[in-house]
This record gives C-alpha cells, sequence and structure tokens, in this order.
C-alpha cells in the first residue's frame, strides 16, 4: 500500500512536472505573441497620430510656405519613428508614411 | 525502498498537494500581470490621439496659442492658466495622471489632473502653424500613466 503511494507521489510528480513545463512554454509563446500584437498597435496608432497631425496642420497653411512646414512635418515624423515623403508635384500633393521598423506605411492626399 | 510510516506518507502527501495548488495556480494566473501592463501602455497611446485633436480641434485652446503668439511672441500667464484648465478637463476624462506641455518659444507647464504618482510617461508632438505656416511651432506634449 505504502510502496504504491510512493511510486503514485513519483509518477504523479513527472506528470506535473510535465504539464508544468508543457503550459509554461505555451504561457511564454503567448505572451510574446501578445508583446508583439500589442508593439504593433502602438506602432500603428503612431502612424495614424503622424498622419493626422501632417493633414491638420497642412490645412492650416498658406500655399507658399510649404518649405518650412515640410521640415516640420519631417521633425515630428522622426519622433513618431516614420519617414515622411511629400509630393507636391501632384495635385493635390500627396503624403506617404513609411514604419521602416515594421513595415506598416500610409499614403494620403493633403488638404 | 523504505518502508513509508504513517507521518511520512502524510508529509509526502502535501508535499504533492503543494506541487499540485502551485501547478494550477500558475497555469491559471501566470499571464495575468503582463496583459494589465500592455493595455495601460495602449491606453496612454489611445489618449495621445485625443490630446494632439485637442491642440486642432478645440478651438478654444488653439486660438488661446495663436492669438498669444501672433500678438506677442509668448504666451501671457493668464493664456497658459486657461490653456491648463482646457487642458486639465481633458486629462480627467482620458484618465491620465499629469500633462506636461512644451511649446517652443514658451515656458514649458505641467497639469496636474490627479494627485497620484505619475508611473509612465509617452510623449507626442504636433505643429502648430501660426501667421498661415509662416512661423511653425512644435509642441511636445507627455501624459503620464
Amino acid at each position: 500500500m505504502r510502496k504504491g503511494f510512493a511510486g503514485l507521489l513519483v509518477l504523479s510528480t513527472f506528470l506535473l512536472g510535465f504539464v508544468l513545463l508543457m503550459s509554461s512554454g505555451s504561457l511564454r509563446i503567448s505572451s510574446k505573441g501578445y508583446s508583439s500584437m500589442v508593439a504593433a498597435e502602438v506602432q500603428s496608432n503612431r502612424l495614424a497620430i503622424a498622419r493626422n497631425v501632417i493633414k491638420r496642420s497642412y490645412g492650416m497653411i498658406d500655399p507658399h510656405n510649404t518649405a518650412q512646414w515640410t521640415e516640420s512635418a519631417e521633425a515630428i515624423s522622426r519622433n513618431y519613428g516614420v519617414k515622411v515623403s511629400i509630393n507636391f508635384e501632384k495635385f493635390p500633393a500627396e503624403a506617404n508614411l513609411t514604419d521602416e521598423t515594421n513595415g506598416m506605411s500610409t499614403s494620403f492626399l493633403l488638404p | 525502498m523504505p518502508k513509508l510510516r504513517k507521518a511520512q506518507v502524510m508529509i509526502l502527501d502535501g508535499i504533492l498537494s503543494i506541487l499540485m495548488a502551485m501547478t494550477i495556480s500558475y497555469v491559471l494566473f501566470a499571464a495575468w500581470p503582463q496583459h494589465t501592463e500592455t493595455t495601460g501602455q495602449l491606453a496612454l497611446e489611445r489618449a495621445g490621439y485625443d490630446i494632439v485633436n485637442a491642440f486642432y480641434e478645440d478651438k478654444e485652446i488653439y486660438q488661446t496659442i495663436r492669438k498669444g503668439f501672433e500678438a506677442k511672441g509668448y504666451l501671457s500667464a493668464s493664456e497658459v492658466e486657461y490653456l491648463r484648465t482646457r487642458l486639465y478637463n481633458y486629462g480627467r476624462m482620458l484618465g491620465v495622471s499629469r500633462i506636461d506641455v512644451d511649446i517652443e518659444g514658451s515656458e514649458q507647464f505641467s497639469v496636474e489632473v490627479t494627485h497620484s504618482t505619475p508611473a509612465r510617461r509617452e510623449q507626442f508632438t504636433l505643429i502648430m502653424p501660426l501667421r498661415g505656416g509662416a512661423d511653425d511651432r512644435i509642441i511636445r506634449v507627455s501624459l503620464w500613466e
């Protein structure tokens, strides 16, 4: 009876260890997946903010002040971790924001 | 294998119970704290989007900054105080504890929304064009969780 119990204890411990190992592995994977999802969400949000700032501020400037505004747009884009390129040759002007780290980009027309 | 006495069996039984309890607790609760932390980070990002919009959409905020800089070249104490009041309402609505505002050409000011100790900070920048874009001011807004 006691021998049987000791055997059961050893078996249970191994079983529990196995379950723990498996569950910790899957938890690590899900935790990693969640973290990268949050990072992508944060960067996507930053891209949206930069786009919003560029569109709104462009609507407030006179056409002959675009050069100075472009410098400011580049400065704020750097703060959001994105690269901006603006094509004034097109009408209406077209802007492109690229997040080179995550490969996200967005193109939009300026008002 | 040596024979086990009743007391030893009880001790081993106790160890087995603790191991089982630890496993179940770990499987059920281990992932929760990480999720809470990252959700807070997302909340601050969402608040950033709204606060940046406030500088463009809230005519009182925009006009105060524009008039201050275009008329005098700086923000007076009463204008800063007015901005603080407006931003306090946004901060309260967005659930942040403090807002720091740094406008080019003006002294930095802060708005205390709650008395809790600020834990995490995220900074957002925006362009405030003045005189039709002849004088662009970059505004840095820091939100504290």
